[in-house]
């Protein structure tokens, strides 16, 4: 039995990877772990402890179990990162000694490294809410594909071992559905990696069945747990909960190989174009290395097959999640540029390619990989700091207007601390692109730059947040009974944007702020379209 | 690249490495607060913000000043890396000193080396401006790696690919911060001292030695000055020098200057510290003429220790601007007589000098990061202090009737405010700008300052008031409402200017500038 345990344990080069890979993500981001700051989402789950059942509204059942079990569902300063780097720290030794089974030579610990602090890791660090959670799948999802693999070899304990990476697998993608990305791709790498296999061998099939097997069975219980939860009103149909039909799947073929070869390409913010490019020249140096190595045209073909399926594993929950063109997202956030889905994939990818290169009999092909692996880390330390660096001034800048403004409402005469206001936000100010540099044909960056840490749509959250009462009750839309003379008085004739004084207005029920010219606009359309409306 | 570092003994040994991870983990402790909280200087505002770029410093003639931001971080000053590289340089030249000057080989003679010297208040001097720190530590590593290079040329075959070498690593840095030639001449003499003394070298051997060095200096210097010429910078007070007229009061001056050095209390630097330092100097340089074998030696050895320490002046017998005193410039001169020190001590022959030395390094190390917490404290809350005010004033400013988020304004600062000062209690004989009086929200900075929380863009880079801006409006509230901060009128906005007050005096001078005009 201890022998049967010994064999689970880390080896002593196993933990020195662990350990400077866990090392070098505290050091890349240490301004984030020594000031404790928060994404748009978490104002509530800060001040709160967070429910089992937090994640039930999207689909995300699983969401905050480790959440609960390791921090009794509190966000913490420090803890919830540390926690995090560890697990995903032990997901990339595991994926390299136990899944790949690469042989360790010197310069292991920097791959492991560049991989590692890969600015993939940026958006999921936004949120506190779900690092923690979003850092550890990849753990869960390693575990799963290493009994997936010990099914293809064990006979005795196989489908023990399905069902049990299957049920782990199901746990990942139910706290986050594309954390699937890791397994799909991690499993093309893995055959990748086996000499000489045909795809049309009865081999093949022996390999890839418990990982097929292990996916279905995620897959469709994930869809039944959709739709139990649909059923009982537990979960709202959002943009990411919504699975594609096996016909728009196979439509979607094509199209998703094409996304995934622009996500390699196109620079986002805190993700440039050399970036991009030292990237994609990995990826085809990789590519053109395996072709040349194989013997037959018959390899070859296996080989490009085997390369088309790695591009769309890489994006695999954009193939089997539903899209619909006109969504919000699809315009400030595409599904093909979302680095926290990447993060599922392109480390994992970028990590094996370097492995394989490093071992290249070539000795060129050997140096510039190795060349291109200290510019990669080099790149990459200074865009996470870079992405600190924004992302402290941007929460520090809004926290000090949304004082001014908390300043502003408590000095009116007719703000009484006796009263819980409905508070509308018109208009949103976000900080962080006042201290970011783009650079060339950056596009999009929703969460990693543009949104701002106040949305309009939960003002209760954030303004009572430093304040000793509580007085905004929430942010509710007037009605047409809520009107009052000074009220229409102000949309009017006053109402002008912050900073001026006539941006805000306080009556008994609402405080109303015109934070920005559009907010502005818009408070007035909807104060015109309801006057319409009145008889 | 492993033979070459072999060929030339730079490849570090394993006690090498044991030595730099020990000092450099200590280093980073020591200022680990300041790493932690990321502060900025007052040059520092638009550096931080946007980036540095190459030609930033040509205006003062230092034309290199910016190359190690641009290669290594693209001109992004980033929070703790920037500390973190600078240390490393800071580290990596101390070891190359250490090696230079052919101390005893060991983990904690090594360690002991580096944190002594890096642990000094000097160090925090270049702190204070962020988008310093890595060039200024770097030119240490390269001034050292100058003079260790100059040193192989006697014996090696590649003479001249070492002096280019030699020539370049000497030029980077006077093109950075011409301040370093304290360093090569202080480094250098005190080489000269120490293979005099214990390695038993005479005069003759040690100028066949290190002909080369002062050549590849001159060199060097004589590249830099045709640069600055080639480059025409403005005619800023830092690069005028002493005519030759001026000369012979100005070297009886620095020589006055290089004794007052030991004994002049500075912030942080307290009295027993300085003290302390001083004795402890005198006790090593006394030790040292003590070796002397007869008289002819007794003298060589004076004249070596005083060439020594009156290189640490070299700047402020060179430059016109007064330099004494001003801890950035002695990091690069009097910094390295206090491990001067620590050397002497522990080459002596006698086992507890030995450990006299070993004894002065550890309290010297524990009284520096003393110093170096504490005023880390104090630049924390004066920086919170300032930025404070900042935050009420840009309330004021918001809250105000005149101001218009969309339009553009020229902002004029009158005075500043420095807060540091107002939370350090001890007694100093000198005032020191960088470590405590200069302020975070400096005049020449306030109109980027100003919106630099704002999430509006509502300034013009343009301060100039010309006469047409003075209305009788304009007029009669700087005459008789215009008061300094706190209060209601400090910020006063016009059509398309805003003035805040932080400093009766300056308004005071301003109201005499507007008379005038």
């Amino acid at each position: 039995m201890i022998k049967k345990l010994r064999q689970f344990s880390l080896s002593n080069k196993e933990t020195k990877q662990w350990f400077f890979i866990f090392l070098s993500l505290c050091l890349c981001f240490l301004p984030l772990l020594f000031h404790f700051i928060w994404g748009n989402h978490d104002w509530n789950p800060i001040f709160y402890t967070n429910k089992l059942t937090g994640g039930l509204v999207e689909g995300r059942f699983s969401q905050f179990l480790f959440l609960r079990i390791l921090l009794e569902g509190q966000i913490l300063p420090i803890l919830n990162l540390l926690l995090g780097f560890a697990a995903y720290a032990l997901a990339l030794v595991l994926l390299y000694n136990r899944y790949f089974k690469f042989s360790y030579t010197p310069s292991t610990i920097l791959l492991l490294i560049t991989s590692a602090t890969l600015p993939y890791i940026i958006e999921i660090i936004y949120f506190q809410f779900i690092v923690l959670s979003q850092l550890i799948w990849p753990l869960i999802i390693t575990i799963s594909l290493l009994l997936a693999k010990q099914a293809t070899i064990n006979n005795s304990h196989r489908i023990y071992c399905i069902l049990l990476s299957s049920a782990l697998l199901l746990l990942a993608i139910g706290g986050y559905p594309a954390s699937v990305n890791l397994f799909v791709t991690a499993f093309c790498l893995y055959l990748l990696k086996q000499k000489d296999l045909s795809i049309f061998s009865k081999h093949f099939i022996t390999i890839c069945l418990p990982y097929l097997i292990a996916l279905c069975i995620a897959f469709l219980s994930l869809c039944m747990i959709y739709k139990w939860l649909s059923a009982n009103e537990l979960m709202v149909d959002l943009y990411n909960n919504q699975p594609s039909s096996p016909l728009q799947i196979i439509k979607k073929l094509l199209p998703t190989i094409k996304i995934s070869l622009m996500s390699f390409l196109q620079p986002l913010p805190f993700f440039n174009l050399h970036l991009k490019l030292t990237i994609s020249f990995i990826l085809i140096l990789f590519i053109c290395h395996e072709l040349t190595l194989k013997k037959n045209i018959a390899l070859k073909i296996n080989c490009f097959i085997l390369i088309l399926a790695l591009l769309l594993a890489i994006k695999t929950s954009a193939l089997l999640s539903q899209q619909s063109p006109d969504n919000y997202f699809e315009k400030y956030d595409p599904i093909a540029f979302m680095l926290r889905t990447d993060f599922f994939a392109i480390p994992c990818l970028v990590m094996f390619c370097f492995s394989v290169l490093r071992e290249s009999k070539s000795k060129l092909i050997s140096n510039i990989s190795f060349l291109l692996l200290l510019l990669l880390l080099w790149q990459s330390i200074l865009t996470n700091y870079n992405f600190s660096k924004v992302h402290l001034f941007g929460f520090v800048a809004e926290n000090k207007l949304q004082q001014r403004i908390n300043t502003r409402i408590q000095e009116q005469s007719s703000y009484s601390p006796k009263h819980i206001y409905t508070l509308i936000q018109a208009g949103e100010l976000p900080h962080r692109p006042k201290y970011y540099q783009p650079t060339l044909l950056e596009k999009y960056g929703y969460y990693t730059l543009n949104v701002p840490y106040t949305r309009s749509w939960i003002a209760d959250e954030y303004y009572n947040f430093y304040e000793p009462i509580t007085f905004v009750g929430s942010t509710s839309p007037i009605s047409l009974t809520d009107f009052t003379p000074d009220m229409t008085d102000f949309f009017s004739h006053k109402i002008t944007t912050w900073p001026h004084q006539n941006a805000l207005y306080i009556g008994k029920k609402f405080i109303i702020i015109a934070l920005t010219p559009q907010g502005r606009k818009m408070l007035i359309q909807q104060f015109n379209q309801t006057r319409k409306i009145q008889p | 690249m492993k033979k070459l570092l072999q060929h030339l003994n730079l490849l570090p040994s394993k006690t090498d490495i044991k030595a730099l991870i020990i000092s450099y983990i200590f280093i980073n402790f020591a200022f680990l607060y300041h790493s932690l909280n990321f502060m900025w200087g007052n040059h520092d505002v638009e550096f931080i913000k946007t980036q540095t770029h190459l030609s930033s410093g040509l205006f003062e003639g230092r034309f290199t000043q910016f190359i190690p931001h641009w290669l290594l971080t693209n001109g992004q000053i980033l929070p703790i890396l920037n500390n973190l590289l600078g240390f490393l340089f800071l580290a990596l030249g101390l070891w190359l000193l250490a090696k230079y000057w052919n101390i005893e080989k060991s983990t904690h003679i090594y360690a002991l080396f580096i944190t002594l010297f890096a642990t000094e208040p000097y160090t925090l001097s270049w702190l204070y401006f962020t988008f310093l720190t890595i060039s200024c530590f770097l030119w240490v590593l390269l001034a050292i790696l100058g003079l260790f290079l100059s040193e192989l040329i006697h014996k090696n075959n590649h003479k001249w690919l070492l002096s280019t070498s030699a020539i370049l690593c000497f030029y980077l840095p006077l093109g950075g911060y011409p301040p370093i030639i304290n360093t090569f001449f202080v480094c250098l003499s005190a080489k000269l001292l120490l293979s005099y003394v214990f390695e038993n070298k005479d005069l003759k051997t040690l100028f066949n030695i290190h002909k080369y060095t002062i050549l590849n200096i001159f060199i060097a210097a004589l590249l830099f000055k045709m640069t600055l010429r080639i480059i025409n910078p403005d005619n800023v007070y830092n690069l005028q020098t002493t005519s030759t007229s001026d000369f012979p009061y100005k070297l009886f001056q620095t020589l006055k200057i290089s004794i007052n050095q030991f004994f002049i209390s500075l912030p942080f630097m307290s009295k027993p510290y300085k003290l302390f330092l001083a004795t402890l100097t005198t006790i090593a340089f006394l030790l040292t003429l003590m070796t002397a074998k007869n008289i002819k030696s007794f003298f060589i050895i004076l004249g070596l220790i005083c060439v020594t320490v009156l290189s640490t002046t070299l700047t402020t017998l060179i430059a016109t601007a007064p330099t004494q005193y001003v801890t950035r410039i002695d990091f690069y001169g009097l910094a390295f007589i206090y491990i001067l020190v620590f050397t002497l001590l522990i080459s002596q022959k006698t086992p507890v000098l030995k450990t006299v030395g070993i004894i002065y390094a550890i309290i010297t190390i524990f009284l520096s990061t003393l110093n170096d917490f504490h005023a880390q404290k104090i630049w924390k809350q004066g920086f919170d202090a300032e930025f404070q005010i900042l935050e009420q004033v840009n309330e004021r400013i918001e809250n105000h009737p005149q101001f218009n988020s969309k339009q553009k304004y020229r902002f004029l600062q009158i005075g500043d405010i420095s807060l540091r000062p107002s939370y350090y209690k001890q007694k100093y004989d000198m005032e020191e700008p960088f470590l405590l009086s200069l302020p975070y929200l400096a005049i020449w900075q306030g109109a980027s300052l100003i919106e630099y929380y704002s999430p509006f863009s509502f300034i013009k880079q343009t301060p100039i008031i010309m006469p047409g801006d003075i209305t009788p409006e304009v007029s009669r509230f700087l005459k008789k409402e215009a008061h300094p901060w706190p209060h209601q009128n400090a910020v006063y906005i016009t059509k398309d200017i805003i003035f805040v007050i932080y400093n009766q005096n300056e308004l005071d001078n301003f109201k005499k500038k507007i008379q005038e005009l």
